[in-house]
């Protein structure tokens, strides 16, 4: 009897361990992210695994794309499967936080992230409602990238590096693109390019405060002046023809045609930078036409849902601190970062090619750049919407006033204007 | 010398222009069906520079040979292939044992409402996999079997309805004699089908288990719903990789999609003489 009892008290000391052993197990953090994101998201962690024991990130990079994303993301939040932390991009990002699927972080930003560390404009970017429920995983801008071997040759000076009222004009622009169009056929060489998507030509309209929405988010795609503008970049479309066309693009790739000397000015991403710096040419930067550009913010978003809330905050913490930020620099791949501190410390270390000046031009794009006008609704009018329209527009199928009538008309149905 | 010009003369066949016109419209067929694919394989030893270089060139030069060693070390494709070939032939195998067995039901066996269950069976064909897609995730997460791959191999266990059919119209034209013979000899239903039906049904069993090996070798969606870790990914997912949000790596994209084609091109040479053969005589009724 006296065994028996020994061995059950020994039975249930052991369990008893194994419970305390349970206990002090690491808390496991799941973060998504898009497949090509995952290698450096491991290296990125790699410091914050080994600076402490307390939380273990598991990295999900199995969805290719922001869309493949919000696919899996949607499907495990529908099937209550548990997901702490996702990157989306701002498409997406105001969806998630309207269905209430967003931790609330604003107190703890307004705590933890002080204007003297952080670009505290990026985050008032984010802010929906006054509230934040992510942060940024990396700023972009349009900017105005350009061929300098190309202007030397047709004798024009380089554009203004200045934004705002200094910056170029859309007739200066348009001018310049004129004067640097040459040939024909094949050999035709065009003076400018901006991808025909109304998301990326709002850099044109921001500058005269202008936007597609209005007060209380009433559609403006009826507004004679945004149509103005767009029949402008129609007509150097189509009538002028000193931009390349859809076909050329997709046949080649506007990098491609850039790095062959066949485009002087491009007004991309700067997401694009590398392929620009890589194309073998003199290149250079400067603001877009009007001096008010395109912000891009893509996000890390907190689910609501987690059941470990600080320890989601602690590695939110940790993907903007200043150590990850300058990860992220020095691996080239992410564009200007949050953390004002490392952005000041590796503006040497990244955007390869340019001038110093030129890099305080993209820099300066940070306080001259305004995120798009995005809404729960967004997602879907972009992809089933504006894109398409905006195809249709590029490719003559539409004038601008049929494509700018559908528009605002459907984006009239889906608002409930 | 005259026997030999008559020779040439009696060895002269008249020329059957339809024969050559089809071979001419055959041929290029065949070139605009095989351009992709031999654009694939320029795409991949071309380094990034070369990719959407004007004009274009077919043939490299130089070729980037180092495309292949850095796409398989980059992104283990090793690995990939491994866990694509442990998915696809276990889901392969029991979808071809079980949807034969069901089809040998409808074809050799008689039932009450035997028409309305294959009607009903037909009908789940019908369903897009998108429509599923939650309520399965929900069912399998109640199982636990999220990151695992019993969600991309078990369903294809239970047989799938175009196989069925398939197997079935195959079946139909096995005169039931075979069958019935089988029965004076003492058989039960399981060892007809096993012994005597199934080896008839070769070509049609091959030629489907190509095509359902290739859909699982090749299905991106389930994979990228079920599976989260890294070293479950399979070939699709790792394929994905070089392709990013805002660029892709074409030319490393194309080294992993060549590495990643060659089982499919080794199980097509090895069954290619069942599946024409296969899928033409499962669409005959006899």
């Amino acid at each position: 009897m006296k065994k028996l009892l020994t061995a059950l008290l020994a039975l249930l000391f052991v369990l008893n361990m194994g419970i305390g052993v349970a206990e002090s197990e690491p808390v496991t953090i799941k973060l998504m992210v898009p497949s090509d994101h995952l290698e450096f998201m491991e290296q990125l962690l790699e410091p914050f695994h080994a600076s402490q024991d307390e939380i273990r990130v598991e990295v999900d990079g199995t969805a290719s794309g922001w869309d493949g994303v919000a696919t899996k993301l949607i499907t495990m939040l529908a099937g209550g499967e548990q997901i702490d932390i996702a990157a989306v991009s701002t498409s997406y990002y105001p969806q998630f936080a309207e269905l209430g699927q967003l931790l609330d972080i604003t107190d703890h930003a307004r705590e933890t992230y002080s204007e003297e560390e952080y670009y505290w404009s990026v985050f008032e970017g984010l802010m929906i409602d006054d509230r934040l429920y992510g942060v940024p995983i990396s700023i972009y801008t349009l900017v105005n990238y350009y061929n300098k071997d190309m202007y030397d040759a047709a004798g024009i000076e380089y554009p203004s590096l200045e934004w705002g009222e200094g910056a170029w004009t859309m007739d200066e622009w348009r001018e310049t693109a004129n004067q640097l169009t040459t040939g024909e056929g094949l050999d035709r060489q065009y003076g400018a390019w901006i991808d025909y998507q109304l998301e990326r030509t709002a850099c044109f309209i921001f500058p005269e405060g202008l936007d597609y929405w209005g007060e209380n988010l009433e559609p403006r795609f009826d507004d004679e002046r945004i149509r103005e503008i767009h029949e402008v970049l129609y007509e150097m479309l189509h009538t002028d023809e000193v931009m390349p066309d859809a076909d050329t693009i997709d046949v080649t790739g506007m990098t491609q045609l850039f790095a062959d000397g066949r485009v002087a000015n491009a007004i991309e991403g700067t997401w694009s930078h590398k392929d620009f710096a890589e194309s073998g040419h003199n290149i250079g930067v400067c603001p877009t036409p009007g001096g008010l550009t395109v912000g891009y913010v893509d996000v890390y978003i907190p689910l609501s849902s987690t059941e470990h809330p600080e320890e989601t905050m602690a590695v939110l913490d940790y993907l903007i601190s200043y150590d990850a930020c300058v990860m992220k620099y020095e691996n080239d791949k992410l564009g200007p970062q949050v953390n004002r501190k490392a952005t000041e410390d590796c503006k040497d270390k990244c955007f390869s090619g340019l001038t110093p000046e030129e890099v305080d031009c993209i820099f300066a794009a940070l306080d001259n750049s305004r995120p798009l006008t995005v809404f729960p609704e967004w997602g879907e009018f972009l992809s089933n919407s504006l894109l398409p329209i905006s195809s249709l527009m590029e490719i003559g199928e539409y004038t601008v006033d049929q494509g700018f009538d559908e528009l605002q008309m459907m984006a009239n149905e889906l608002l409930g204007f | 010398m005259s026997d030999r010009k008559a020779a040439i003369v009696y060895n002269k066949k008249p020329v059957n222009w339809k024969h050559v016109v089809l071979h001419i419209v055959l041929l290029c067929v065949c070139v605009i069906s095989m351009f992709p694919f031999v654009w694939m394989i320029s795409s991949s030893l071309k380094d990034s520079a070369l990719i959407f270089s004007y004009p274009p060139e077919l043939i490299p030069h130089p070729a980037t040979w180092s495309n292949y060693p850095v796409a398989w070390e980059e992104t283990g494709m090793g690995r990939a292939m491994i866990n694509s070939l442990i998915i696809a032939v276990t889901a392969t195998v029991g979808n071809m044992f079980v949807s034969s067995m069901v089809a040998y039901g409808f074809a050799k066996t008689n039932f009450k409402g035997k028409s309305a269950c294959f009607m009903i069976v037909l009908s789940t064909m019908m369903i897009p996999s998108q429509v599923t897609l939650i309520p399965l995730f929900i069912i399998f997460r109640q199982f636990g079997w999220i990151n695992t791959y019993y969600p991309l191999i078990v369903p294809s266990l239970f047989g799938t309805a175009a196989n069925v059919f398939m197997m079935r119209q195959y079946m139909l034209k096995i005169p039931d004699d075979f069958r019935d013979s089988g029965f004076i000899d003492g058989c039960g239903h399981f060892r007809i089908w096993l012994q005597i039906i199934l080896p008839m049904c070769v070509p049609t069993l091959v030629s489907l288990g190509v095509l359902t090996f290739m859909g699982h070798w090749n299905n991106y969606m389930g994979p990228m719903i079920y599976i989260s870790s890294r070293e479950k990914m399979t070939v699709p997912l790792v394929l994905r990789t070089f392709q990013g949000n805002y660029s892709t790596q074409w030319n490393l994209l194309m080294a992993a999609a060549c590495i990643a084609l060659l089982p499919i091109i080794a199980l097509y040479i090895a069954c290619q003489r069942f599946i024409i053969s296969g899928i033409m005589l499962g669409g005959i009724k006899g």
